[in-house]
Formats: structure tokens, C-alpha cells, sequence
């Protein structure tokens, strides 16, 4: 199974808005489960990374205080037809990537 | 367990990976790079100390915080981070200096990218908000007021 | 039978031994009700539009509508639309002929409901009658409050958007239905003695603690709502459950007459409105 991430990238003058939203439960390891009394296991989207054509332009860490099913938008200099990546892994080594083309 | 890795692992590429399935690394720490000890510092210099080495940010109108005043929803706050207005933009942490472990997310950027992020964080209760950009070198900051209230519709 | 609108004004019509002059009575009052709630806010807000009640609580506030704006960028409830119309699809003949108008489209389902059934002399809800086209084919029914049937009356919902709300009275026993519903809104319930017009009309815009209250006119087009609260999709009847609990008054039974009657009358309170479901609230 791979973490699930929707895209949305629009080109406005040289400038492309990358935006996110990943399906996660950002789980911090200390939200108990009160039906058991025992925490939630930490599952926890912990690098985050933007490349715009195969170079690298963001690389983000995250933590619990990112809430449940991460949204995210950073810019970066490109243009129509560039190719964007977004790759994600959590804490239990499952990773999500996402590539598209910008319009 | 280890055996799902594994073969992820074959698919995807990067040393990292290779460690995994040789079972040299466990899930908590695969993500060499996740910088534990910032994250789980208990309070604002703790944390900025563990990601930039000083807790030392002076307050700039160039670092745009956006963050509302009151939250709707405590759980999803967006926050803005812009300081795409500054040159060489190295990197922006954010902070929720109330909660637990107050260091929410670093992000550093290279190549094509701009000095901006925008995401939804988590406020457990009332309290500043703080953006910390590393430009040049040096840090600066932006803080605001989020208020998380409690509801009057009773539930 | 395959019921349909026409249909039923058919046997409206044919009951009350009518001229159009006849069906148009029937509607009076609650035209009345509706024109005097539109005025109402007209007056309490003169630079809102009404089309932008849809929007409810974000018209009043720039700062939550910002926040609710950067919720339907990537909408949570995607997820469960999508589940919804593989629930369509799943069943459709049982669906497809049985649900009001649906061998219009999609689009026409949603706008059909809800309507007064001259056979039964009671109101029908959309929930209602998905349960009912779901035993008719022996298939088993949906819970009444989340789950399934939100992600099937979502999918509707959001395949209806831009359709206009049109809630037709067309005999004495709707415009009964109407009334009953009118009444269970402005008569004052419970420990707190407060009727749903206490917060929804008359302090409509106003605040109770950091909520704001949200105004009737517009009230029910967003339905099935995300909901920040519940982290869910929930229908109209399961918040009329949960307010009258959050506001120390005991509930109706969901899918029972009274809440359905006051669906009736809510609904049409807000005729000529553009159906926005599914739509985040707080």
C-alpha cells in the first residue's frame, strides 16, 4: 500500500503553485485509544520532498502538529510542461510519490 | 513486516532503502535525516536551537505570517508562511510554541524554489504561532495570536 | 408505481378537484412564510446577495470564510463522493427508476426531494426513499445518519450542484406537512427553551461563544455536510439529532415524522436556492 497524494500545480507567471493533500492520519504515538487504553501507534509522514524536473527543490520534515491528511503548497520557478515529483515517507518506512506535468 | 519493506525497497531506489531491507535500520529511524531531537523538544528554543544551532531570530515585517485570529477548527489551522520577498531563502520552520513538542515542520529549499509554504497544523490551545526564516544566514521571524475557543453549540 | 412529480401533482390536483388557481392555495401560506424569511434577512443584511446564503456562516466572516475556502480547495469529502457514485453504480437498477425523476439523470434526483407523497399523506426524503428503492430490490437498507447513505446522498448531492431547490405544495395535506414543520421550527423545546428560529433566525450572524449561527435561509442546500466537528460526512436529519441534543431538547426519531416534516418545511424555505452539497462546515 503507498500513501495516496492529490496534485494540483498551476503556472502563473513563471511561478508554479504546487498543492497538496495527502492522505495520512499523522498519527503522533500519544492519542490513546480509548477503547483499549492503550496509544495509538505513531504513524507519521516524517520527509517531504518537491523536485521540479529531477532537481531537487524542496525537502521538508514534518511532525504530529501537521494535521490529519496533510495539506501543503509551496512555489517554485517552472513552467508549462515541467515535470513536478513529490515523494513522501513515514515513520514505518511506507512512502508515496506523485508525478505530473504542469499545464 | 520486514519482508514488505524489502521489497518496496526493490522497486524504489536510494541507499536508505538498501539498509532497510539488510535490516541495518529500524522503522523509527530510517528517515536518517528526521531530525528527532528538534522534534522532540518541549519548548520553542529547545527546538529552533536542535534545527539551527541558536535560538537567536530577530522580528522582521519581511517574514508574512498569515494564521487566523480565531480558529475555526484547532485541528486544521492553516498557516502561511511567505517570505518569498527576501533573498537567499534557506530554509522556514514553523512553531506552535504552546503544544507539547512546539516544532511543527521545517522546510528547506533549493534550485527552483521559493521561500513560501502553506499548511494546516494542529493547536491544541491558544497561542502564538511563530514562522522562523533562515535567509543569509541569519534568522528571522514573524509571530501571531491563534485563538482556539471552545464552541457554544454545546458539542 | 413509478412515482414521479408529475404524478403527484396529478393526484394532487384530482383531490383537491382543482384549476392551477387550487395548487397555488395550497402553497400560500408557506410562500408567505418563505417571502417574509427573505425579506427578513434582506433587511438584517442588505449587502448579502441572497444566492450567497448557500454559503451560510462564511458570508458573515471574512476570516472564517477563508478558512472554510482553504478547506474545498482539495475538499475532504472528495473521497466519500467518490465512494458514493460507486454505490450508485453498484445498485443502480435499484435506483435507476425507482428514485424520483432519475430517469431524468443524476443531476434530477436530488432537486426531486424532498416531496409530499399524496398516497401515503406523508413527507419523503431523499434518505428515505434510497432505503425504500434499496428494499424494494431486496437489498439491505443504509443506516439513517452517516456512512453509506451520506456517501450516496454526497455523490447526488454533488452531482446536483447548481440545480435549484423546488419544494412543491400542491395539496391541503403538504401544505399540513409544511405547517407542522413551521411549527416544530419556532416553537421553543427542551430544558433551554429554545426554538431552532431562536438561534437560526432571530440572532442568525451572531455568535454563541466562537460559533457563529447560521441562518435558515440557505440551510439545507449543503447537505450531506462534511462536518470539521465529526471528521465526516453527515446527513440533515443526523444534525437535527445532534442539535436538539446539544441544545438539552430531546430528539425526534431520524427519518420519523416530525424530523421529515421539518426537512419539508426547511427546504423549502430555501426554493430557488442553488443545491452546493456536499460542503464543509465547521
Amino acid at each position: 500500500m503507498s500513501i495516496n497524494i492529490r496534485t494540483r500545480g498551476s503556472v502563473k507567471g513563471g511561478v508554479a503553485e504546487i498543492k497538496s493533500l495527502i492522505r495520512h492520519p499523522m498519527e503522533s504515538g500519544a492519542r490513546m485509544d480509548q477503547s483499549t487504553g492503550k496509544p495509538f501507534p505513531m504513524k507519521l509522514i516524517q520527509t517531504v520532498t518537491v523536485d521540479v524536473n529531477g532537481t531537487r527543490a524542496v525537502d521538508a520534515q514534518w511532525s504530529a502538529n501537521i494535521s490529519t491528511n496533510p495539506y501543503m503548497h509551496v512555489n517554485v520557478a517552472a513552467k508549462s510542461g515541467d515535470e513536478i515529483t513529490i515523494n513522501v515517507e513515514d515513520n514505518t518506512g511506507e512512502k508515496g510519490s506523485e508525478t505530473f506535468k504542469l499545464r | 513486516m520486514k519482508r514488505r519493506s524489502f521489497l518496496k525497497a526493490t522497486l524504489a531506489t536510494g541507499a536508505a532503502t538498501v539498509a532497510v531491507s539488510a535490516g541495518l535500520l529500524t522503522p523509527s529511524t530510517v528517515l536518517a535525516s528526521w531530525n528527532k531531537q528538534a522534534f522532540e523538544a518541549k519548548n520553542v528554543d529547545d527546538a529552533l536551537k536542535g534545527i539551527f544551532g541558536t535560538a537567536d531570530a530577530a522580528a522582521s515585517g519581511d517574514v508574512k505570517l498569515t494564521a487566523p485570529a480565531i480558529a475555526e477548527n484547532g485541528a486544521v489551522t492553516p498557516v502561511t508562511v511567505d517570505a518569498s520577498g527576501m533573498s537567499g531563502v534557506e530554509s522556514i520552520a514553523i512553531v506552535a510554541s504552546a503544544n507539547p513538542t512546539p516544532l511543527v515542520c521545517e522546510y528547506k529549499f533549493s534550485g527552483p524554489a521559493q521561500g513560501f509554504v502553506s499548511t494546516r497544523i494542529r493547536m491544541g490551545s491558544t497561542q502564538n504561532v511563530v514562522a522562523i526564516v533562515k535567509a543569509g544566514g541569519k534568522l528571522y521571524k514573524a509571530e501571531q495570536e491563534v485563538r482556539v475557543t471552545i464552541g457554544g453549540c454545546g458539542g | 408505481m413509478k412515482k414521479t412529480l408529475v404524478t403527484a401533482l396529478a393526484l394532487g390536483v384530482a383531490a383537491g378537484v382543482g384549476s392551477q388557481a387550487m395548487a397555488v392555495d395550497f402553497a400560500e401560506h408557506a410562500e408567505k412564510s418563505r417571502k417574509d424569511l427573505v425579506e427578513y434577512f434582506k433587511a438584517k443584511h442588505p449587502d448579502r446577495p441572497v444566492e450567497d446564503y448557500i454559503h451560510g456562516i462564511y458570508g458573515y466572516n471574512a476570516e472564517r470564510k477563508a478558512q472554510w475556502e482553504s478547506q474545498e480547495e482539495f475538499p475532504p469529502y472528495q473521497d466519500h463522493v467518490d465512494a458514493g457514485q460507486a454505490l450508485f453504480e453498484k445498485d443502480k437498477a435499484a435506483y435507476v427508476g425507482c428514485l424520483v425523476n432519475s430517469d431524468q439523470g443524476v443531476n434530477k434526483i436530488r432537486p426531486s426531494y424532498p416531496y409530499f407523497d399524496e398516497k401515503s399523506q406523508k413527507v419523503v426524503t431523499l434518505e428515505g426513499d434510497i432505503n425504500r428503492c434499496r428494499e424494494a430490490a431486496g437489498l439491505k437498507p443504509f443506516k439513517w445518519k452517516r456512512g453509506d447513505i451520506a456517501k450516496l446522498s454526497g455523490y447526488l448531492a454533488y452531482e446536483a450542484r447548481g440545480e435549484k431547490i423546488n419544494v412543491q405544495i400542491n395539496s391541503a395535506g403538504a401544505a399540513k406537512a409544511f405547517e407542522a414543520g413551521e411549527r416544530e421550527f419556532v416553537e421553543p423545546r427542551g430544558q433551554l427553551g429554545l426554538a431552532c428560529a431562536s438561534c437560526h433566525v432571530y440572532n442568525a450572524s451572531r455568535q454563541a461563544r466562537s460559533d457563529i449561527l447560521s441562518p435558515l435561509l440557505g440551510h439545507t442546500t449543503h447537505f450531506p455536510v462534511w462536518r470539521g466537528k465529526w471528521n465526516d460526512l453527515g446527513t440533515l436529519q443526523r444534525r437535527y439529532e445532534g442539535c436538539h441534543k446539544n441544545m438539552r431538547a430531546k430528539p425526534h426519531k431520524v427519518q420519523g415524522e416530525e424530523y421529515n416534516n421539518l426537512e419539508f418545511f426547511s427546504a423549502y424555505m430555501s426554493n430557488g436556492l442553488e443545491i452546493n452539497g456536499p460542503s464543509y462546515r465547521q
